[in-house]
Parts: C-alpha cells; structure tokens; sequence
C-alpha cells in the first residue's frame, strides 16, 4: 500500500465532522490497534527474504506514522471542541452585580485637616495638640485677651468653673508649644483641633467646630513669608491657579492682622453667588504675633518675631465641596458620609 | 456702621470711581458689607392727587387723578389715608419696584396707570414713614421732580462691619480721615461760627468721680421745637436714625458726624443751677427716658443737679429733664465717660444705644467740644436758639499725646520690604499723625481718636494696610528641619485609615446630656459639667464616644439606612485628663451578594477578627481577648469582651446589651471602645526580622474533645505547653458541639504546623511530639476524638 492511498482512506474515513472521540478510538484501531491495518502489514514481513526486510521495514514504519499524526491531528480537534463546548456551558452573565462588602470612609473633615498636615510638614511644620479643656490663662490671658478685653465678647465661651472652660480656639496650643520650648527653640507648628463656641447650631453656626492654627516664630521669619506660605496653602487647598489678597483685621494676638481672601475658584474673578460678586472668598485669618503674646509665653520680642494663622476647617470643606449646612458635617448621615470615599 | 458717601465726601476729597473706593476701602480700612443706593428704584415722580373717587366696584379701592406735571392720569389706590390736594410719589408705568415692575393693569374694571407709593413699597424701612398707607410729602414739593431726590434720599450707602479695635469708624469723621489717607486726598473740617449772646451760661459743673473725665456744656434758650428741614431727616434716615425733632436730631447728627454722644436736658429742671457728675448710690431708683424705674449701683455714673440723678450718664437721659416739644431752654452736654462703667451698667440693664455704643468703646476726646460747636450752630440755625455766652467746663484728660517711636530697619525687618521716606511719609501725614524722623527712627505722635495703635506694631499696620497689603511679596521661609508627624500621630493616622477600609469614619459632639456621659463609662470617671450650657441634651463632656455612635445608628435608621458601620476617633475628658479613644458601632449586612442568596451579618466574631486584623498590620503584640470579671455596663454579659494588653485592660468588644437597644432605639449593634494611646504603646513594630526555615513544615490535624467550658485560647495554651519547640503554630479549623457529644463537652478540631531551623521534621519525631502532647492533654480531661 502506498502513503498517498492510506492518507487519502483515513481522511475519508475521520471526515464526520462532529465525530465522537468513541468513534475515532474505533477507527484508529482498525488501523493501529493489535488486529489493525498496520500491524498485519508488519505480520507479513516474516514472508519476505532477507533482503527485502529492512526496505519494507522502513515502508511501513513510515505508514504507521503517518497514521498516527493523522488520528492525533483529528484527536486534538475533537478536544479542542469539547473545551469550547464545555466553557461555553459555564458563560456567567458578567453584568450581575459584584459582590458587596461594606467598604467604609474617612470623615471629610479629617480628610481636610491630613491634607493640610501634609502640606505643612513638607514645609517644614510639626504637628502640635493641646487640651480641649482648657484654663482661662491659656485660651485667653497668653493670646492678649484680659478680663474685659471686647474680643471675649465675640466668642461666647463655655464655662465649667472661673478658670476652666472649653477652648474657644486651638490659638491656646501656640501658648503650649512656646512654653513648652522654653523661649529659646524656633517654633514651626500647626495644630488641628476641636473648639467650642456658645452659639446655637444652625446651618452657619456649630457650637463644635474645627480649627487649624498655624505659628512659626523665629528671629527672621516675616510677613512676606506668611503671604507665601498661605498662597501655597491656599493653591493646595482651592487649586493652582489661586491668587490670594491680604485685607486689615484684628485678632488680640497678631498685629497686623490680617483677613485671607483667595480668588473665587468658581468664577475665576468674574463674580458669582458663592464670592457674593467680588471674585475673592473670605478663607482664614492671620498676622504677625502680637509682641505681648510672645513676652508672655518666654519669647523676647525683642529678638524674635513670628507669624500666626488660624481657618475653620469646615469653612474649607464647605467651600471645596459646595456645602451648604454645617450641621451636615456632625449629622453622620450615611449618604452624605460615604460621598467622601 | 453706615455711611452716606454724600455725606462722606463733605469730610474728605474722593478722587476714584465708586467701585474703586469701595475696593481700596475693603482693602485697606475695613470689611465692606454692601454698597448700594439708599433706595434702589429708579424714575419716581412727585404727583398731586387732584381727585379721589370711590371705585365702583370695591369698598376699599379708590380711583385717584393724579397730576404728575406731564401727564394727569388714574391711578387705583387702596391705601386706607388716600386725601385729596395731597403730595405723593407715584411710580408710574415701568418702574422697577422691590415688588416687581409697574405695569398698567385693570382693577376691578379700572384702568389704573401706576402707583402711589408707601416709602416700604420703595425698599425704606417702614418705621421712617410712621402711618399706614401712602407717603405724603410736604405739601409745597413740586410737581414733576424725583421724590428720592426732594427727601434728600438719593445717595449711596458704604455699609462696613467693624472689628473691636477700630472704634474711631464709628462716626463720619472718622472713615475720612481713614479715606484721605487711603486716596491720599485731602480731609477737612470747617470752623464752626455761631452768635453767643450777652448773657451768660449760668449753669456751673463739676464731678466728684474720675469716670467723667471732660465735660462742656452750652446753654441755648428760646429754641422752637419742630420738625427738621427735609436735609437732616434724610441724613439721619440714611443712617438708620429715625428723625424725632429738630432739638433730637440734631444731638443725633451731630453723634453720627462726629461719634460724640450729646445729651440735651430741659435747662428749666436743673433747679440748682449746677451739674454735678456722680456715681450712683447702691440701690438708688431713677426713671429713665423710656418711663421705665431703673435700680442704680455704684458703678452707674449720675449727672445730677447736686442733688437727685437727672440722667444715667452716656447711656440714657430721665424722664424729669427730658426735652418736650413746649421746652423753650436746653442745656447740652458734651462729656467723656470711662468706657468700663458704661459698659457694665448698659449690659447690667440692658440698655445698649447708639450713644453707650460708643462711649463704650472709647470716644475721640478731641471732639468733645467741637460736637458741641457743632450742635449749638445748627440749634441756631434750625429752632433758632439763642447761645448764651461761654459754657462751664472741666477737661482732666492727658494734654499730651501718645508718642510712639519706630526705626525704619524693624519695618523692614517685619514687612521684608524696602519703604521710602515718601511712602511713609505719606501714611503717617494721611492719617494726621504728626511726626519727626531722625537717624533711622520716626517718632510718631498719636491723636486720641486713634485709642487703638499703642505700640510700634500698630503702627507697622496702619503704615502695611495703607501703603497696601499687594505691595508685601511671597516668600517661603527657609527651613533646616524636616517636618515631621511623631509616631503616635503616625499611629493614629495608620488607625483611621485601616479602619476606614471597612467602616465609615464620623465626628459627633464632645457634649451630651446626663445619661450619656457615663453610659459605657466603666471607670465611673468624674463628670465635667458645664456651667452655662446651651441645653440639657449638651451639658458634659463624654466619657464615651459609644452613646454618640449609637445616636447615629438611631438617625440613620429614622432615614431607612439599614446597614451600618461607623467608627469615630475621638477624646473622652476629665477635668485633668483627655484620652483618645478609638470606638465602633456595627448593624446590619457586611456584605451580600442578593441575587445568589448569600448574605453575611455582623456578629462578635466580625467585630473580633476586623480589629484583630487591624491590630496586625498596626503590629500590636501580647495583647488578647478575655471575659469581663464583671459585666460591662450595656453589654451582653455572655457576648463581650475585655481586651487586655499585657494585663492591663484597655478596651471592650461586645454586643449591646437588650436594655440598651431598646433605650437607644437602634437594632442590633455590636459596639467597640479601644483607649488609643494604649493601644499605640501596645505596637512593637519591627526591628530586626526573624530567621525563617529552609526546611519544609509538617502539618497534623487534631480533633479534640474537651469541656464546654474550655475557651478556645485556653486550649491552643495548654497545646503550646506540652508541644516542643518544633511546634511553630496552631490553628482552629472547626467547632462542634451536638448530639454525638457527651452534655458538657465540644470538640475543637486544629491545625498543628511544626518546623524546624536546622533539619527536615521526619514523620516518627513528629508522631513523638503529637503523642506527647496527646498524653498532656489526656492528664487536663481532654482527649482524642474516637
Ligand atoms: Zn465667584
């Protein structure tokens, strides 16, 4: 029997196309099996002289590979088939909702205050905290704010005794750090906090809320330097292309004081609601340290200056995000807590 | 404060636009509230109703002919004064009004052809019209003209919020002198010239205290009390001072242009002929102006006649020498008072006026005397007053001013910016401060109305905010340390942002009310009380942040939001102590596949093994779980848990208690509270990392059956004991407990993994080190399940 004859028998013979893989082991037997095709073809080389032997050896060796690569060719078909079939049966419909973890959320407010920490430190800052209980000498005497001072009057406090009451401004915390290095290290702090002011909650008013302080005292720092380091907050808070303007105040114990505006991020400058038309929104304030606060606190304000700065930090997310009620940020509502994701 | 920039620039030269001036004033005096027209409606007209008919079809409507010069036509008017031959403003058709624009409508059948106008109906506050109904101007306004204009109304309103400090803006006089220094243009102040008769004042004063520390007087007789000229009412109503009569106005206009507050008396009361300023008696009774009996204390300073108080000096007059309108004779005071005894007596009876406003927060001293120049030319002028000669006085004020000395180098060394003697120069002559400058140092001489600027720093200010703050430079300033985050606040932070991958992070209020300050407080800790709080529900500060979290879960509930997972980082707070702990609250799904029918609730063991998994990757050590020695208050006795670390408790775990739900009004929560700064000093984190085995581990598993009371931990501890050093970990893979065990017994099934460093465990050594713990075990009641 010749090659091109046996390849052409077994093709016609695996021609089924949806042929079983039962059906080609019968087949492949009928050739390769003990009573196969080939192996009587070999059973007749014992007839032959010596001489022919090997030729006739070679030839049909050679069909018998031949026949084997055919049916492993239509094996690994049907295998290849039957893995399709079989994926194919076990599709999912990808478009079923995943499974629900309960993913949680930092609280907006902390958002704030990590990303202004890690503004700060980059600059060079350390992060300070002092007692949300706090004495009278510290929340007011140390920031220049005696008895009768009218600035007293602007933040009604909450008293527990004469001397003790809730702090009404995390300012107290410039008071610590001072004593705490004793008039001689320079002083580069932010501290964030709790504060707590006598006024009923309503959608501006929170008698809890969140304060950043700021102070660097040293013998050189400036008031160039406050307007450069409050830019830089001010672009880190509200975006690149933040301008700021410095406006005359007064806080007991910076002077100059000043009020921070920065160029409304909304409008860019033309006006709109949120900058009531002027094209600056009013975001901290600042100055230079009073000269009697740092008397006080052990720094000679002969030879030291600093500079000080203090925002809300809910004025600041409430300005990022468009919102409208403080009382939202302690309300804990889920939908709007899981919006910060 | 508000000013009338008419008003303004009869003090001081303007030479911007409007909206500069605003600009430059919010940027270098003080905030600005709003700049707008005094009354926004443009295009009224003064109209003479001719004619008032009775509408046909109305019983309150009028058809009203109304004149305006142009034009003669009806107008439906339903005011309930409406009178014929009477001056009214008419908003004709197109007229834009606070209420929207005018149009020619029919009422009731009637053709009517614009409005006849309330001053409200304009945008005025209706106490300056004084009746219902429509407006009526003098009866000689002309026809034809703009009203706003006739009332002397027609101005623009600079309103400016100021801050504690800046008392001298509280009168004209003192915003123009902030403006010429600002617009560097010219303030000004004319001399006052009046007649004074023949005879003289003959009204002596003195004081017997140190609070009245000036004190001038005028006498003016046969004034005639009236109405004032159409001017000073408009001035007044501009700001916000209601016009009473021309005696009144004029102390009132004369206090807003100058911030002196005068005090008019009915010269015929002042029977002794002498003033004699006084503080009060203790006790003492007086009938102020409002006819209302005020009780006195020693701090009230009294203007008597030497006898009996005629007026509670700066805050308010008495009704025995009050001015009336048949009064023919005045004395007029211009004093100073020390602001700490107004403030204590206007707060004490609460009487806080235009005039205790300013005398509180410090007046002008040098403006006493030209505030009653001021007040006796316009009686002159206005009720036709007759002044008599000179005025007794007393004055023990300071003669000198306030001198404060600056160099030149610390300005440049606080502002880091060089300014020319022109720039300074300029700032200081603005504001008419006199000045000298020698070898590097100004010395400056501060007028009394500037009370504010006491040392070199004020004046660093008042040079930075008039040459103007955009003229300072960015810098950042150089730093030699690195800024850091110490590592508890490292630690808090990895806390909250481990935590906050599961659970959402909250802040609630430190103050609560009386039940929930100690709730979960097992400590009994003492309660710090408010002393004036604003309400019952916020009066301590919480010992819990528990109470707040369940308040939470309760809203959140209210709002249909069933599954919730909250934690807060907050302080609990003693009088000497706050700490900071670290608390959850948990309800509902942790999570859930709907559609497949899976779901999964939060119990203890989600609850443990979360904070369990926190505490890992916060690398806390030697720290577990035990049953509370006493229940825990608000918990589940049999569902909690104490956490210990080392032995020291430091926090709970647990189910809240039945009770407690119910009070709470929350579903099923299980709740935790961790003190924070003990959990910290509980994290070892890595120092030098452990050798691990080259050798491959051999695992065994074992099913024990031990005593129900057995906990879990107590087991792997007695394992640990009897196994050998190879055994390298333990872990549990299942519990049971039912009806194939005896009553009393469970059975625990566990991994047991041992290794070793130097060499591969064979099977036999391992099987030795099983048998022995098994006989161990055996000797504790516990033995290999059959
Ligand atoms: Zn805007």
């Amino acid at each position: 029997m010749e090659k091109e004859e046996l390849k052409k028998q077994i093709k016609n013979e695996l021609k089924e196309k949806d042929m079983s893989m039962q059906k080609l082991l019968e087949i492949k037997a009928a050739y390769l099996g003990k009573k196969g095709l080939i192996p009587s073809l070999m059973g007749e080389m014992k007839n032959l002289s010596q001489e022919e032997k090997p030729a006739y050896g070679e030839k049909v060796n050679a069909l018998k590979n031949l026949a084997a690569d055919l049916f492993d060719e239509k094996k690994k078909e049907i295998e290849e088939k039957e893995i399709g079939q079989k994926l194919e049966s076990e599709k999912v419909d990808i478009t079923l909702p995943g499974k629900e973890f309960n993913t949680g959320s930092i609280h907006v407010l902390n958002e704030v205050i990590e990303e202004v920490e890690d503004l700060f430190i980059g600059l060079g800052f350390e992060v300070k905290d002092g007692p949300e209980i706090e004495s009278d000498r510290f929340n007011f005497e140390l920031l220049n704010i005696p008895k009768d001072h009218p600035a007293r009057a602007m933040q009604d406090t909450f008293y527990i005794n004469a001397e003790r009451l809730l702090r009404t401004q995390t300012s107290g915390a410039q008071a610590h750090t001072m004593i705490e290095y004793g008039g001689k290290k320079d002083v580069r702090i932010i501290c964030p906090g709790k504060v707590y002011r006598r006024d009923d909650d309503d959608a501006t008013h929170s008698h809890q809320f969140t304060q950043i302080e700021g102070l660097v005292v040293n013998k050189d720092v400036t008031m160039a330097d406050l307007k450069g380091t409050l830019l830089t907050l001010a672009r880190k808070m509200f975006g690149e292309d933040r301008e700021i303007r410095l406006r005359p105040s007064y806080f007991p114990f910076t002077e100059p004081s000043i009020e921070v505006d920065v160029s409304c991020f909304k409008c860019h400058g033309k006006g709109c609601s949120l900058c009531k038309n002027t094209g600056w929104i009013e975001i901290l304030g600042a100055g230079m340290v009073n000269n009697n606060v740092l008397d006080m606190c052990g720094y000679d304000s002969k030879v030291y200056q600093g500079y000080a700065f203090g925002m809300g930090v809910e004025r600041i997310a409430m300005l990022k995000y468009g919102i409208d009620d403080i009382r939202l940020f302690y309300m804990n509502d889920k939908r709007f807590i899981e919006q910060f994701k | 404060m508000l000013i009338p920039l008419k008003l303004l620039k009869e003090y001081v030269d303007i030479n911007v636009d409007d909206k500069e001036f605003v600009r430059q004033f919010s940027l270098k005096s003080a905030e600005v509230d709003s700049f707008a027209p005094f009354v926004s409606v443009k295009g009224l007209t003064i109209g003479k109703i001719l004619k008032v008919k009775e509408h046909p079809d109305s019983n309150h409507l009028h058809i009203t002919t109304v004149d305006t010069g142009d034009t003669v036509q009806d107008i439906v008017c339903g005011a309930p004064n409406v009178m014929e031959g009477k001056k009214v403003i008419v908003a004709k058709e197109g007229v834009s009004l606070p209420g929207g624009v005018m149009k020619k409508a029919l009422i009731r059948g009637v053709e009517s052809c614009g409005m006849n106008c309330s001053l409200e109906e304009l945008g005025i506050d209706a106490k300056f019209q004084g009746y219902e109904g429509i407006y009526y101007l003098d009866d000689d306004a002309p026809i034809g003209i703009d009203p706003i204009a006739y009332l002397h109304l027609d101005d623009m309103i600079l309103e400016i919020e100021l801050t504690p400090n800046r008392s001298d803006l509280l009168s004209i006089i003192g915003v123009a002198h902030d403006t010429a220094a600002m617009l560097n243009t010219s303030f000004h102040l004319d001399e006052i010239k009046y007649n004074e008769k023949e005879e003289e004042a003959d009204i002596s004063v003195s004081t017997e205290t140190e609070n009245c520390r000036a004190y001038y007087s005028k006498v003016i007789k046969n004034v005639k009390i009236k109405e004032s000229p159409s001017w000073l009412k408009g001035a007044l109503i501009k700001m916000n001072v209601r016009p009473i009569n021309n005696v009144v106005d004029v102390t009132n206009y004369v206090l807003m242009i100058t911030g002196q507050p005068l005090h008019a008396f009915n010269y015929n009361a002042i029977k002794t002929k002498k003033i004699v300023v006084k503080m009060a008696e203790d006790k003492e009774k007086f009938y102020t102006l409002d006819n209302k009996e005020r009780i006195l204390s020693k701090d009230d300073i009294v203007i008597t006649d030497g006898i009996t108080p005629l007026c509670l000096g700066g805050v308010m007059g008495g009704i025995e020498s009050e001015v009336e309108n048949d009064t023919t004779s005045i004395f007029l005071e211009s004093a100073n008072f020390n602001p700490k005894n107004i403030q204590r007596t206007s707060k004490r009876l609460d009487l806080v006026s235009e005039s205790s406003t300013r005398f509180e927060k410090g007046i002008d001293p040098l403006m006493s005397k030209y505030a009653l120049d001021l007040a006796a030319y316009l009686l002159e002028k206005l009720a036709s007053g007759e002044i008599l000669k000179g005025g007794s006085c007393f004055n023990n004020l300071p003669k000198e001013d306030k001198k404060i000395e600056i160099s030149l180098e610390k300005i440049e060394k606080v502002l880091a910016r060089h300014y020319s003697s022109e720039e300074i120069d300029k700032v200081f002559s603005g504001l008419s401060f006199d000045f000298s400058y020698k070898d590097g140092v100004y010395q400056v001489s501060i007028p009394p109305r500037r009370s504010d600027i006491e040392t070199y720093q004020d004046l660093i200010e008042e040079i930075v905010r008039i040459n103007g703050y955009e003229k300072i430079a960015s810098s950042i300033p150089a730093s030699y340390s690195a800024g850091k985050h110490n590592d508890y606040q490292k630690f808090i932070r990895k806390l909250r942002h481990l935590l906050s991958f599961s659970l959402n992070e909250v802040i609630t209020y430190s103050l609560v009310n009386g039940k929930e300050v100690s709730y979960f407080d097992n400590k009994e800790m003492e309660k710090v009380k408010i002393s004036n709080p604003l309400s019952d529900e916020r009066t301590y500060m919480r010992h819990s942040l528990l109470p707040s979290l369940l308040n939470t879960l309760k809203y959140n509930v209210y709002h249909k939001i069933e599954d919730n997972f909250i934690f807060e980082i907050g302080r609990n707070y003693t009088l000497d102590k706050e700490e900071t702990l670290v608390s959850g609250a948990l309800s509902g799904l942790i999570s859930s596949t709907l559609w497949s029918g899976k779901k999964e609730e939060a119990d203890f063991f989600y609850v443990k093994g979360l904070l369990e998994n926190v505490f890992t990757k916060l690398s806390i050590k030697n720290y577990c779980f035990i049953y509370p020695a006493s229940p825990l208050k608000g918990l589940h006795p049999g569902v909690s848990a104490v956490l210990l670390s080392g032995r020291e408790p430091i926090g709970f775990i647990g189910l809240i208690h039945p009770e407690t739900q119910k009070e709470f009004d929350v579903p099923k929560t299980f709740v935790f509270e961790i003190n924070a700064e003990k959990l910290y000093n509980a994290s070892h984190p890595l120092k030098t990392v452990k050798e691990i085995s080259k050798y491959p581990s051999i695992k065994r598993d074992l099913a024990l059956v031990v005593p129900s009371s057995l906990t879990a931990e107590s087991l792997m501890g007695k394992i640990k004991k009897y196994g050998k050093r190879s055994l390298s970990d333990i872990s549990i893979f299942d519990l049971y407990t039912g009806e194939k065990l005896e009553k009393d017994k469970k059975q625990l099934a566990l991994t047991l993994t041992f290794s070793d460093m130097k060499k591969t465990l064979e099977a036999v050594e391992v099987d030795s080190y099983i048998a022995e713990i098994l006989a161990g075990l055996l000797n504790e009641g516990i033995t290999l399940r059959e």
